[in-house]
């Protein structure tokens, strides 16, 4: 199993009950989620040796997103413990025709007035395998885009593999200066993650003809994205989520890899999911699931059919983390979405 | 009441979101957080409102849904949200704060995170010229002095405008030392104690904040002396454990210089004990403003009400004006009591 680095914002969910609205709810489902840390402990899950890097604040709040990662199996020994609060968001969960509902309130957390000097990173990176980032983690403050640098750097040097999940946020920050931080990132990017809105919010590739809200996939225009993306970065894979979004109840799910030196390309097996029980974490699932695949020496279109399998089961659970086991994975990825009882 | 003005009492402060984990659980294992809206002038207009005084809110929130919550929570209690500002900035917030139940010998734990909320930056020019001659009572605390720079400013200006309209002013110290120095507070409140009627002070705060001496009636009477301070209420405490409180009062009337005191509420059963203080104050504001400033009144509806409302989970009051007058009656009758009311 592989020793593997996340870092990132760890947040305190609050998510009314049932599908009610916030108007409606007496009370909030606690939980604790943020991309890497959805990456974390999904990894850890596979049975990955992980650790994920973050700062909360010293009262039982931090502590509370420390717990929720060490009840996963991730290692917490590099969390700083220091700064004013803990991020929180609100979700209220869609159903059908109505759109699920998130409110962030996030500014001014631990992670973001965090600084390089709060983490050793020769000693993260000193054995690691494997790093993942996401683009949420820049966009929490120009701080955090100079600790995740940091990080990226350190990495590279312990000869860590680096991913990034580009997972645009335009709540957090621009396109102009997500392009102007990230664009800088990519050098130390191995294997980059993200859809066509990521790669012309974040990157600035022109996307071809694709428009989630409508359901359509162009599958040559994620062709013709990742051939601009490796020849600028020199990736070693290039992958993305492929959401078609027909309700908040009902997404085709389904991904597409490139191999940055052969070009070679790969669309996945797709997925049905109805009905959606919690889309949040979709995303990160599906990033741990292809760093899982990857990590573990699959092939390509193997890493990402296990990918695809993972998230789409993310789909099925209630909170940010995908909490599947690889047995679960391998089974539908094999072939079995009847969803009868396995016995 | 008086006609031309809209309000009995208006209030001003910030609204916070209280998130508490279910009865006796513990913050760090709640798999599930209560939510309540409460904020110390909030829980007083709620209070006074209970009881029958026409009041309203001037606050602001976010206008965001978690902000629509809140507004929605306030107004099923009767509260007017004419005052009300939204922000819609992006990053509008709501001052939260977070709350576990204490049983002896764990003590109750409150965790703030109410910083760069949209609150913090009110600005009195926000609010029409109207709102001035719309209420014969206006009250706040030191907690909104506390706050922020913006709060602060806007706190005073508000007091010096309801004053010139001939409002009566209302000021709780509230001390909160997580928000400010004693030293701070002494040097913002003294600028408007000139202004302030009814004036809210406990024994300690007056010692150690205001650095009075002598017995608690002595440093009530010293600040009507120094100020143009119609009345001082001093509130009294005792924690046996963090379920078992004594309660009561001392209110002084300056024209009459008269001190006026009842026996305390022994050995209430507290069920969650934030609020009552903002209870004790809702509670005698209605007793004043409903009797023309009857002492006696203001303290047996203010001693009852809070001694009430440490029985009632959540920041706000809960009681109407019957069950207020009821507890009254019971307080002060001296033969066999029914034990449940039917």
């Amino acid at each position: 199993m592989a020793k593997i680095v996340t870092m990132g914002e760890i947040m305190l969910r609050l998510s009314t009950p049932n599908n009610e609205k916030f108007i409606q709810a007496d009370e909030f489902d606690v939980n604790y989620g943020g991309g890497e840390a959805n990456v974390a402990v999904s990894l850890a899950n596979y049975g990955h040796d992980v650790q994920f890097v973050t700062k909360v604040p010293a009262n039982p709040i931090g502590e509370c997103a420390v717990a929720a990662c060490r009840k996963y199996n991730v290692g917490t020994k590099f969390i700083a413990r220091g700064g004013e609060r803990l991020g929180i968001y609100f979700l209220e969960t869609g159903s059908a025709m109505r759109a699920s509902n998130v409110v962030y309130d996030r500014a001014n957390s631990s992670i973001a007035t965090a600084t390089a000097a709060d983490f050793d990173f020769d000693e993260i990176f000193a054995d690691a395998e494997w790093f993942h980032f996401t683009g949420i983690t820049p966009a929490v403050s120009d701080l955090a885009a100079e600790v995740t640098e940091a990080a990226c750097k350190a990495a590279k040097a312990h000869g860590v593999t680096v991913s990034v999940d580009l997972n645009f946020r335009k709540k957090l920050w621009s396109s102009e200066k997500a392009q102007k931080i990230m664009t800088n990132l990519m050098q130390y990017v191995d294997v980059c993650i993200g859809n066509e809105e990521d790669a012309e919010k974040v990157l600035g590739f022109k996307p071809g003809n694709t428009d989630v809200t409508s359901g359509e996939l162009e599958l040559a225009g994620y062709v013709d994205i990742f051939n601009q993306m490796c020849d600028k970065f020199n990736f070693k894979y290039v992958i993305s989520s492929l959401r078609e979004s027909f309700s908040a109840s009902n997404n085709g799910w389904s991904a597409c890899i490139m191999d940055g030196k052969s070009r070679e390309f790969y669309h996945s097996k797709k997925y049905s999911i109805t009905p959606i029980v919690d889309r949040v974490g979709g995303g990160d699932s599906f990033a741990a699931g292809l760093i899982c695949g990857l990590a573990d020496g699959k092939d390509m279109k193997a890493a990402l059919e296990y990918a695809v399998a993972a998230s789409a089961l993310k789909h099925t659970i209630p909170g940010d983390f995908n909490l599947v086991t690889r047995a679960e994975v391998d089974n539908l990825a094999g072939g079995d979405g009847s969803g009868r009882v396995q016995r | 009441m008086e006609k031309t003005r809209t309000f009995d009492l208006l209030t001003f402060g910030q609204l916070l979101l209280r998130l508490s984990p279910p009865n006796n659980e513990r913050l760090v294992r709640g798999d599930t957080f209560v939510k309540q809206v409460g904020g110390a002038e909030l829980n007083v207009a709620v209070g006074a409102s209970l009881l029958g005084l026409k009041t309203g809110v001037i606050s602001k929130l976010p206008s965001h849904d978690v902000g629509s919550f809140m507004k929605s929570k306030i107004r099923s209690y009767g509260i007017s949200d004419d005052y009300f500002l939204y922000d819609s900035a992006i990053d509008a917030r709501v001052g939260i704060y977070f709350y576990e139940n204490g049983a002896y010998p764990r003590k109750p734990k409150v965790i703030y995170d109410r910083g760069n909320s949209s609150f913090f930056k009110i600005q009195e020019s926000e609010f029409p010229e109207k709102m001035y001659g719309d209420t014969r009572c206006f009250h706040t605390s030191g907690i909104t002095l506390a706050l922020s720079e913006e709060a602060r400013k806007t706190t005073i200006d508000m007091i010096r405008k309801f004053k010139a309209q001939g409002t009566i002013i209302s000021f709780d110290v509230n001390f909160r030392g997580n928000l400010w120095t004693g030293e701070q507070a002494k040097e913002c409140i003294e600028q408007i104690l000139p202004y302030v009627d009814i004036f809210f002070c406990s024994e300690d705060t007056a010692r150690l904040t205001f650095k009075k001496t002598g017995t608690a009636r002595e440093m009530m009477k010293s600040f009507t002396d120094e100020y143009p301070i119609s009345i001082v209420a001093s509130t009294q405490r005792i924690v046996h454990s963090p379920k078992r409180h004594t309660f009561g009062s001392v209110m002084y009337d300056a024209a009459k210089n008269e001190y006026y005191e009842e026996e305390p509420y022994r050995d209430i059963e507290v069920v969650d004990r934030i609020g009552s203080g903002d209870a004790y104050i809702s509670g005698a504001l209605y007793g004043l403003l409903s009797s023309g400033g009857d002492c006696q009144k203001a303290i047996e509806y203010g001693n009852a009400t809070s001694s009430v409302k440490n029985t009632i989970p959540g920041d706000l009051p809960s009681s109407d004006l019957e069950e207020i007058e009821t507890i009254i009656k019971a307080h002060q009758s001296t033969g066999p009591q029914s034990e449940m009311a039917r």
